[in-house]
């Protein structure tokens, strides 16, 4: 009885058949190859002529750790081949290699904006202090990718001292770089200088930024952006006055009442519901009468939510 | 009781320009859950054997050539 | 007739069933002792096998610090199980949730985080927190596949396991396991055995009536709890069947706990809400049921009022991921979310615990009541343990096994009981003509649908009980061509036997319980006074079906009387009653 089910007598002639057919069936089966020349014959099928046989054998190199094959992937990163291009990045996030993070981070400044993105993008679960520089400089990438890519990193890291970087990040042209930024900020703490940049992010011209402020503003508990996410209680897309709705009941904001009460006669029965249950969070018994009418609304999510928050209200 | 030859249509497809089982890939037989898949050594092509497939498709998005489609069974479509 | 071909191998730890909780038991075992013998039989490959074959949307009932605790966990699935659990198990599981998490997150199966890396929890239950995203979720069998090579454990694939062998002082023995591409037998030896072979899922038969078109991953089809049952080991509540509110004909999830938090939500045909929580329960199906019922059927996942851009990142999940098919389905009926409902019925019934409630009886070591012998994940008695049950409990039994099986000899092989499976085992292959295990399945699945699926009558269930009864003899008569058949005929034998224990089961328990699950229109109402009890159901020393009843285990987590109701009103609250 074989453990696994692998045949590695004649993995080495089949990676050096002249068939690409049989190469590229053999880089596959190396994957799972407990043979200890399986890493170099994978490294040297990165530099097969034949592109299906180079991308098997950056997608089976991620069973492989070791520098070398972080390395060789890395400069396969550059391959003419858009599959074998995208094997290799998606084989470098997926490693996870603490070790390979100064290779990385000297990548992420060089080479193709594919190549950028894709270093950072390998970085960004690493979390290695040392990124954080790389990712700041990428902050200005032309490549709107890299950037959104180096936020990610610097976010991760809760790196403070990038603030003035992501700063500007929240005002880039592309809307997707500005909700990566929102996103990002989650570690901002009250009092912090990328306050003010997360709260204009409420007032952004794409809801989706908007949304994705109002629920980095809850998970933070910024108090001082109560008044302006009472503001987008007003929002025109339900999205974000249900963001922000879920976010006034985790700040246990108060002031709030008046803009939730009324987000409780919203047509949309998911915001009546997240504002049933932000008034439950907030525990005010000034909200019960709006809640007893809640108790009865024609959708049961929302008398069930509205029910709990009443109880929650009263003691 | 004797058996009948009883005839039905298979939702999973291999297109065999694409298959490279006769340079000895296996991938979607050795992952299908069911066992339903095969290797025809004379077309040197997998099939579907069996009409007995969950339209889970380990075998699509496993096989290194995109030889093969998943459709969802007939009696369910 | 000669022999048939067959190898015997020892082992410390045999696992059966390498889907998701067999793997990590048979990890967490070798982590626990690198020097033993771990075994992990699986009937397809550990690849690409089980319920997680393509991954998962999310966990259901992720435990985490901040978010839910463990207290708050186990009250909420008492109250979802009629207060019919064993706490303790639950406990057990809420309390290793976390590290749980933290270890595949090691092993780098990826979940949701926010954009600083911290898990992106969402909420689905009444009380808790415990939605975990998994945009990536299709790597997970990779990421355990490779830990299993990392650790050079015996993986041997695509054999199935039939029988458990068992000593004279009824401890677990091993196993006896068939060969489904040559039929050749494999015999291990084993000092511990861990059963995780997942649901019964192919018991009732789809709407479809296509046999494989199933809820669980088809190969779960009971061999696990019919293995169980013959070894003599207990099962628990088998009466609390799994039923679950899926897309219409494809049979799968939709997924209400992935669309849910994104604000989409289950309708009637008027396009209203009528479930006050998309949270799986009995009480929910009941619910479902009703409104099928009175006329306000077919019931929808409405999705059309979110914005396009949420659409499309509910669509990137749920078309990559778990079941990915469901977006050809979807195309082939010209179904987009944006503009359609899509339509919803209730599934077939099946055995599930991590879905609803019940299987081979495990306490809070994962020890079923044989020695020796464990179970986990769907398979075993814990309620509504999903994924990260089957994970949790499967270390928990993986752990357990390795520590028992410290102080203990091989047990001998019963070559008496060994050459007795191999003649049953056989016995299609040996007639030239007769029934197909396809017809005898299907008779088999269809009849439980006629008979055992609820409202439960009495009066058909034991219809059913007769109608089985002759399958049974028509087991005499299956044929199998090859060893691909052969497997089908087994399963078939495993089905018989399952939807025997259903009706049993079913029949046991006089009263109604668990909303839809145990729904029996014969004694509707719920009986605390009598059967605020588990019920068991074993072989006897006659090798006859018997059943007791095991009292509850006192809570670790109170729960008083006017939290189960008030959660009761809340659930079910018409509106009249909530306006008061
Ligand atoms: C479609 C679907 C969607 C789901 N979605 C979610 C979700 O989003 N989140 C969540 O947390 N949970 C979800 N679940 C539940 C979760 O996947 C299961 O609870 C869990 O994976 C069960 O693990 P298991 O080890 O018990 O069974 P499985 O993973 O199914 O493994 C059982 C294994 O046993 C093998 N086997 C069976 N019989 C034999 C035999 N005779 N011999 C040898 N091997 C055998 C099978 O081949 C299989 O590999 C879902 C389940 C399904 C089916
Ligand atoms: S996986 Fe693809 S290439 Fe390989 S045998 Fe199957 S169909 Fe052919
Ligand atoms: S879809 Fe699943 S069951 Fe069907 S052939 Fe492919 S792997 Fe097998």
């Amino acid at each position: 009885m074989t453990l696994f089910d692998t045949e590695d007598e004649d993995l080495a002639d089949r990676a050096a058949s002249p068939d690409a057919g049989i190469r590229r069936v053999a880089m596959l089966a190396l994957a799972e190859s407990e043979a200890p020349d399986a890493r170099a014959l994978l490294i040297a099928g990165l530099a097969d002529p034949v592109a299906e046989v180079r991308a098997a054998a950056a997608t089976a190199l991620e069973e492989h750790p070791g520098l070398d094959a972080a390395r060789a992937l890395m400069a396969a990163l550059d391959d003419p081949d858009p599959t074998v291009r995208g094997a290799a990045s998606g084989c470098l996030e997926a490693r996870r290699e603490q070790s390979a993070a100064p290779l990385l981070i000297a990548r992420a400044s060089h080479g193709a904006a594919f190549a950028r993105a894709a270093a950072l993008r390998a970085l960004r679960e690493l979390a290695v202090p040392e990124a954080a520089g790389v990712a700041h400089d990428a902050l200005t990438d032309p490549d709107p990718v890299v950037r959104r890519e180096a936020i990610g990193v610097l976010g991760w890291l809760r790196a403070e001292a990038a603030q003035p970087g992501l700063i500007r990040t929240a005002d880039d042209p592309e809307p997707e770089v500005r909700r990566a930024t929102m996103a990002a900020l989650v570690f901002v703490r009250s009092g912090g200088l990328a306050v003010p940049a997360l709260i204009a992010g409420l007032r952004d011209s794409d809801w989706r930024v908007r949304e994705e402020a109002a629920a980095t503003i809850g998970r933070t508990r910024l108090a001082e952006a109560e008044p302006a996410l009472i503001e987008a209680m007003d929002d025109p897309v339900w999205q974000v006055r249900l963001k922000s709705a879920a976010s006034l009941g985790r700040l246990g904001a108060r002031r709030a009442l008046p803009a939730l009460i009324g987000a409780l006669r919203s047509d949309v029965s998911n915001l009546r519901k997240e504002a049933a249950a932000a008034l439950g969070e907030i525990r005010d018994p000034a909200a019960l009468p709006a809640l007893a009418e809640a108790a009865a609304d024609a959708d049961p999510e929302v008398r069930k939510t509205a029910l709990w928050a009443a109880g929650r209200c009263r003691g | 009781m004797p058996l009948a030859a009883h005839a039905t249509s298979v939702p999973v497809i291999v297109d065999d320009a694409k298959c490279i089982a006769a340079k000895g890939c296996t991938v979607c037989v050795d992952v299908c859950p069911l066992d339903v898949l095969a290797i025809d050594l004379v077309k040197g092509a997998a099939y579907m054997k069996y009409d007995e497939c969950w339209y889970c498709m380990p075998c699509e998005v496993d096989c290194p050539t995109g030889a093969v489609t998943v459709n969802i069974p007939y009696l369910l479509r | 007739m000669s022999a048939p071909k067959t190898e015997t191998i020892e082992a410390d730890v045999l696992v059966i069933g390498g889907g998701t909780g067999g793997p990590m038991a048979a990890i967490r075992a070798k982590e626990a002792n690198p020097a033993l013998r771990v075994v992990l039989l699986e009937k397809a490959n550990v690849k690409r096998s089980g319920a997680i074959s393509m991954g998962m949307d999310g966990l259901n009932n992720a435990v985490i610090p901040g978010y839910a605790t463990p207290e708050q966990y186990v009250k909420e699935i008492t109250i979802a199980n009629d207060g019919i659990v064993h706490q303790k198990a639950l406990m057990a599981y809420a309390n290793g949730s976390f590290d749980m998490i933290r270890y595949l997150d090691k092993l780098d199966v990826k979940f949701e985080k926010d954009g600083a890396g911290d898990y992106a929890v969402r909420k689905v239950h009444h009380m808790g927190t415990y939605v975990l995203p998994m945009p990536q979720g299709h790597h997970v069998k990779k990421v355990l596949y490779r830990q299993l090579r990392r650790l050079r454990i015996g993986v041997i694939n695509r054999y199935m396991a039939t029988r458990l062998l068992t000593t004279a002082d009824g401890r677990v023995g091993g196993a006896i396991g068939v060969n489904t591409r040559t039929s050749e037998f494999l015999v291990v030896r084993a000092k511990t055995v861990i059963l995780a072979c997942g649901a019964a899922g192919r018991l009732g038969l789809p709407a479809s009536g296509y046999l494989f078109g199933t809820y669980e991953n088809a190969a779960n089809c009971g061999d696990g709890h019919a293995m169980a049952y013959h070894a003599g080991a207990e099962l628990a509540n088998l009466e609390c069947y799994q039923i679950n509110p899926l897309i219409k004909d494809y049979n799968g999830p939709s997924c209400a706990y992935v669309t849910g938090p994104f604000g989409g939500y289950t309708a009637n045909n008027k396009g209203q809400r009528f479930i006050e929580c998309d949270y799986w329960s009995g009480q929910m199906m009941l619910e479902f049921w009703r409104e099928l019922q009175g006329g306000n059927g077919p019931v929808f996942l409405n999705m059309t009022h979110l914005a396009p851009e949420t659409v499309g990142e509910i669509e990137t999940i749920l078309h990559s991921n778990e079941r990915p098919s469901r977006g050809r389905f979807h195309a082939g009926r010209g179904t987009d979310y944006r503009n359609k409902m899509v339509e919803m019925h209730i599934s077939e019934i099946g055995f599930c615990a991590g879905h609803s409630a019940s299987g081979v009886w495990v306490d809070e070591l994962a020890r079923t009541s044989i020695p020796g012998l464990y179970a986990a994940g769907d398979m075993a008695s814990v309620p509504h343990n999903y994924m990260l049950g089957a994970f949790v409990n499967g270390a928990i039994a993986g752990e357990q096994a390795a520590a028992f099986c410290a102080d203990i000899d091989l047990p001998d092989a019963d070559a008496d009981a060994i050459a007795a499976e191999q003649d049953r085992v056989l016995a299609p292959t040996r007639r030239e003509d007769g029934l197909s295990p396809y017809e005898v399945e299907y008779k088999t699945r269809r009849l439980v649908n006629d008979y055992l699926a609820p409202p439960k009558i009495t009066a058909k269930m034991r219809l059913a009980q007769e109608r089985f009864a002759e399958i049974r003899e028509d087991m005499d008569h299956l044929v199998a061509r090859d060893p691909h058949e052969l497997m089908r005929a087994l399963e078939a034998q495993s089905i018989l036997d399952c939807a025997d224990m259903a009706a049993a089961a079913s029949l046991f328990r006089t009263e109604s319980r668990w909303g839809f699950y145990h729904y029996r229109v014969d004694h509707p109402d719920t009986d605390n006074a009598n059967w605020f009890r588990h019920t068991m159901l074993y072989k006897d020393a006659n090798g006859a079906m018997a059943h007791r009843t095991r009292p509850i285990d006192p809570y670790v987590v109170p729960v008083d009387a006017t939290e189960m109701t008030a959660y009761q009103s809340l659930r079910i609250a018409p509106i009249a009653q909530a306006a008061e």
